[in-house]
């Protein structure tokens, strides 16, 4: 009988604890996220502060690298202007229609992953600024990633390099076309590419369109290595993330 | 009153692991804080107040991560707290070198699980990647835990 009640007892524990940790718990994290907005953003400044001052003369030697690369851009920036004008005057005469099909909101990068096996960013925009889960997120230099989680005023957003994220790829010099994964480290992985795909290294990979969420030609990266997969079916490749995921301050939420 | 000051000390782990830490981060990989205010909680406190610790830091810890799978921190934080609780009744854990053994232990065990995890859902993990933060993180977080338990107070970490 005694053991009977101390069975009854520890399978009502379990069924206790099975109900807390599966259906009470992803209810309590947006909660929680939306609660820790304010410390979230203070500490985020003391960190760039505080990185400011650690890093001073890497970021002297690299604002001055940057100041010539300015100049530079400055230029072509000019010439690729006086370009873009010919283009809409032309795009005019032939009667063009000139749309703009996605509106973006920009949103600030208030905290990162706590743990080492994800690659998140925590946003300061949320379901208020009008982000659902799954939109893209991109910045002037290419796709950044995916909103994998909304509350009301904060939002994560799951990183190209993070082992969860796929988006359908093309290489934008030949229209090969793969499947682009994040692994945790530095660099993506280019999937499922038959045996004499045409791909080498420096093409440019860009999204394919295939998939609804990500409109086609958002760049990716650029080729690093061709490998052949160990069951040699197959070829990879090795992809450097267009953006730098690691200095990511703020990103523009693609509203569809 | 102490109780609580460790709540608020948890919390603050939380948000210094999303923000701060990450200028600490060596070879991309960040110290586990929240794992180690774990093990200080199941040393310092009785089983119920460790066990509340835990389910706290784990939550913290889901909140600011990806948080797939479901609430895997908060349950293995929580097991943790009743392994060590378990294990600090049967031998003595006096000396900080052996604590931070333990917690190179658990943080490697922690490590080691939530990858294979990642990998039995079938997300992509070259095997560098995998044995380096499994074995390096869980140094670093041993190594955080050190510094963690020289600059508290002596007599917040008196039993």
């Amino acid at each position: 009988m005694f053991r009977l009640k101390k069975t009854l007892k520890l399978f009502l524990v379990f069924c206790f604890a099975l109900f807390f940790f599966l259906s009470v718990l992803p209810a309590l994290r947006t909660p929680l996220l939306d609660t820790s907005r304010q410390p979230l953003i203070i500490l985020t400044f003391l960190k760039r502060e505080i990185g400011a001052i650690i890093f001073y003369h890497r970021n002297f030697t690299r604002n001055e690298k940057l100041s010539r690369e300015v100049d530079f851009l400055r230029q072509q920036l000019n010439t690729l202007r006086e370009a873009y004008l010919e283009n809409l005057r032309l795009k005019q005469m032939f009667s063009f229609k000139q749309s703009q099909p996605h509106r973006f909101v920009a949103a600030r990068v208030i905290g990162r992953s706590a743990d080492n096996w994800s690659s998140t960013v925590i946003l300061d925009k949320g379901e208020l600024s009008g982000i659902k889960r799954g939109m893209p997120a991109v910045t002037y230099l290419g796709l950044l990633g995916r909103v994998s989680e909304t509350a009301r005023s904060t939002s994560k957003l799951m990183l190209i390099t993070d082992p969860n994220f796929s988006v359908s790829a093309i290489v934008q010099r030949s229209r090969q076309e793969g499947l682009v994964s994040g692994a945790l480290g530095p660099h993506l992985i280019m999937k499922y590419l038959p045996e004499g795909a045409d791909i080498k290294v420096s093409d440019i990979i860009v999204t394919s369109g295939l998939n609804e969420t990500y409109p086609k030609g958002l760049i990716i990266g650029t080729v690093e290595e061709v490998g052949r997969e160990f069951s040699g079916l197959s070829r990879y490749a090795v992809i450097k993330p267009a953006v730098n995921l690691s200095a990511v301050e703020e990103t523009l939420i693609m509203l569809q | 009153m102490r109780n609580w000051i460790f709540l608020a000390v948890i919390f603050s782990l939380g948000i210094m692991q999303a923000t701060l830490l990450d200028i600490f981060r060596i070879f991309n990989l960040k110290a586990d804080l929240l794992l180690a205010s774990v093990v200080i909680a199941s040393l310092l406190f009785g089983s119920g107040w460790a066990v509340f610790y835990s389910l706290c830091a784990g939550i913290a810890k889901d909140v600011f991560s990806h948080g797939e799978p479901a609430s895997l921190n908060t349950v293995m934080f929580v097991l943790y707290s009743l392994l060590l609780t378990w294990l600090s009744r049967k031998i003595t854990l006096e000396n900080n070198y052996l604590r931070t053994a333990l917690v190179f232990m658990i943080a490697l065990l922690h490590n080691v699980i939530t990858g294979f995890v990642w990998i039995c859902l079938g997300k992509t993990l070259p095997y560098g990647i995998f044995f380096r933060v499994v074995f390096l993180a869980s140094f670093y977080t041993a190594c955080a835990f050190l510094v963690l338990l020289k600059v508290s107070p002596k007599e917040f970490l008196a039993q």
